[in-house]
């Protein structure tokens, strides 16, 4: 049988939320039980800091609501449970290029997840197993997935959710640029998808000062064109 | 067997691990299900399979022939053996293939056959379907996976190996590809009731998953467009799309699953597209009766499988016979499929026979009746107990440089006690088949 070596644009556009999604989650998770820890030690408004920093608004009215409504809440588009099932939405369109094996890691993700949202159970460690399953899910890919390009519209995807949410959260500067980096070497590879344009100013504004120091639109203005910076 | 038989939801958990799953549209709502698979195989032995196989390739080598004729000479019909109004009042019989000669001259490339074994162990075709018939990859992972659960199993029974499905269905799409350029199924989407198995398939033969507007025509010839619009020509192409909705320039204009001036490829045998179109004309349920007589006319042997008894109230006698003996007969509707259209005689009052019987008499080509076949029922476990529920066979017929039978097929079981219907649609599980070595 000849190779397909061609990648339809719909094809494309779901390899790379398929890879926005799934670190979606698995940050999200990583997120939460930090701001969990806080909450313990008495921080009330804390998850309310945590829509913020989202820029949505918050649809709960407590500390529990929240709880629940952001692991469970399907009507929520920010929850978890949305995201596995964008994630799976992706997912399951592409078996025959990421393979059964690695699809079967997002189908236990949200067969964890739902489980869990059954029970209604509020506690996150609950949820470790959803990190393990995405950490196994990218693992297969590694193993699995051999096409160069397949990987990479999934990294893309992937990195520019992983920078997305960093810069959100505030995380520090130099963990921006290691995945901006490895974002710019996807980006010599299907420079086709990529606003050249908005790749520059990228380059510009992701710096150290700029960064630490920021004016008080930079952050707005640096989401902007990381989440407009793929063209697909 | 028993470590098998009592692996049955760990098997299950493993399908929905997978994915294994169907959709169904109910009120207008598409919801996936999970296909419940029983456990206790369909065993098949050796000697029957035997017969099974030389009757099946029997009956799909005379239903291409009868595709290929209706579509050029006709003689079929100038003979006398098929009245002419079956043919071209069948809702599957397209002008828009006449003269059109496939590649390879092969129609039905994937054959799925429903059979039923009655109580005396004799087998009846139930129905031949020619057009997309589905089910093939469900009994394939579901082995995948007993074999993996209950690996002891398998050590003690000598079973041919059925995941050898997607090399059968390669082997043939390469044949019909001809090197023209790469192999695509084409499926309508995710919200189609057997997505699954186009990505399923597509995984295990390699051949890319193309959806709605990935392809295009250009100078009578079919490519795969990319991502920066470079295009790769396709060979051949399984298509999981009706016939009516392949092209929108032959067929249903407002059809956007399809690919425009496919058929214009098609016709100058630029792809293969499998199976082809127009395949419906021989597996309306009208054109059933005469399959045995195709048989006989054009391989010039004795049928080796039977239909179930059929009576067409085309024909006076039949007629007669179907008004006179409704209530103990099974009357379809021709132009239904998945267990739709089909009432038994027995469930029905007086008044509904009546109001059957008046249909009948108003369209008489749009029904035919069979007698009830005492089915051989199958054991299911229903919760921990072993209960008996009717079942039949799809057996698989692949027709490339050779016809080949696969050796497995789908069993599909009725979960309702009193239900004859085993469509997966209507509630149905299914099984895996074993045909002993």
């Amino acid at each position: 049988m000849m190779m397909c070596y061609a990648i339809s644009a719909t094809k494309a556009n779901r390899l790379y939320w398929l890879g926005r999604y799934t670190e979606r989650v698995y940050i999200s998770l990583h997120l939460l039980r930090r701001y969990y820890d806080k909450m313990i030690d008495g921080h009330p408004g804390e998850y309310e800091e945590y829509y913020r920093k989202l820029d949505t608004n918050n649809p709960y009215p407590d500390e529990d609501s929240f709880r629940m409504g952001y692991m469970y809440d399907e009507k929520n588009p920010c929850s978890l449970l949305s995201g596995l099932i964008a994630a799976n939405d992706n997912a399951i369109v592409l078996r025959e290029e990421i393979m059964s094996e690695t699809l079967s890691y997002i189908q236990l993700s949200l067969c964890h997840i739902r489980e869990s949202a059954e029970k209604g159970d509020p506690n996150i460690t609950d949820l470790q197993p959803v990190t393990d399953y995405l950490l196994a899910f990218w693992g297969s890919i590694d193993e699995r997935v051999f096409d160069e390009r397949i990987r990479n519209f999934l990294k893309i995807g992937k990195l520019v959710e992983n920078i997305d949410m960093h810069i959100r959260f505030d995380y520090p500067f130099y963990r921006i640029q290691e995945a901006y980096d490895c974002l710019k070497n996807c980006a010599e590879e299907e420079d086709g998808i990529f606003d050249q344009m908005i790749l520059k100013h990228l380059d510009e504004l992701l710096d150290d000062d700029l960064y630490n120091d920021p004016e008080p639109d930079y952050k707005a203005k640096v989401l902007k064109y990381i989440n407009h910076l793929v063209l697909l | 067997m028993d470590a098998l038989i009592e692996s049955r939801d760990t098997v299950n958990k493993w399908m929905e691990r997978f994915g294994v799953r169907f959709g169904v549209y109910k009120n207008g709502v598409f919801n996936e299900q999970l296909f419940p698979f029983d456990s206790i195989p369909r065993v098949i032995t050796k000697e029957d399979w035997k017969d099974l196989e030389r009757g099946l390739k029997q009956r799909v080598d005379a239903l291409n022939l009868f595709l290929y004729d209706i579509y050029h000479e006709k003689n079929i019909i100038k003979d006398g053996v098929v009245p002419a109004e079956f043919v071209y009042s069948s809702k599957g019989y397209l002008p828009e293939c006449e003269g059109i000669t496939p590649v390879h001259g092969i129609y039905s490339h994937i054959s799925g056959i429903d059979l039923v074994q009655a109580k005396d162990g004799s087998w009846f075709i139930l129905e031949d379907n020619l057009r997309i018939p589905s089910g093939a990859s469900y009994p394939m992972i579901a082995r995948t996976i007993t074999r993996k659960v209950s690996p002891q199993t398998f050590q003690a029974h000598a079973v041919a190996d059925n995941r050898n499905y997607s090399e059968l269905l390669k082997e043939m799409m390469d044949y019909m590809n001809d090197g023209r350029g790469i192999s695509v199924i084409l499926t309508p989407g995710r919200y189609n009731s057997a997505f699954f198995e186009h990505s399923y398939l597509a995984e295990k033969t390699g051949a890319t998953l193309a959806f709605p507007g990935d392809l295009i025509v250009e100078n009578d010839s079919v490519y795969y467009m990319g991502l920066y619009k470079e295009k790769q020509r396709v060979g051949s192409i399984y298509r999981r799309v009706s016939d009516e909705y392949l092209d929108p320039l032959a067929f249903e204009p407002t059809s956007l699953l399809g690919v425009p001036n496919l058929m214009q490829a098609y016709r100058k045998g630029n792809v293969a597209i499998i199976n082809a179109p127009g395949n419906g004309v021989a597996d309306d349920k009208g054109i059933y009766y005469f399959v045995p007589k195709m048989v006989e006319y054009y391989l010039h042997e004795t049928p080796i499988l039977h239909n179930a008894p059929t009576y067409l109230p085309y024909y006076k006698e039949d007629y007669t016979y179907i008004l006179d003996n409704i209530a103990k007969l099974v009357i379809k509707d021709v132009s239904e499929a998945g267990g739709y259209g089909v009432v038994f005689g027995r469930d029905l009052t007086p008044e509904k026979l009546d109001e059957l019987k008046q249909l009948i008499v108003s369209e008489p080509r749009r029904w035919i009746a069979q007698e009830v076949i005492d089915f051989r029922d199958l054991e299911i476990l229903e919760g921990n107990e072993r209960v008996e529920r009717k079942a039949d066979l799809r057996a698989f017929v692949i027709a490339g440089k050779e016809t080949k039978v696969w050796k497995s097929g789908l069993t599909r079981f009725s979960r309702n006690p009193n239900s004859f219907v085993v469509n997966s649609s209507q509630g149905g599980g299914f099984k895996d088949t074993w045909v002993m070595e």
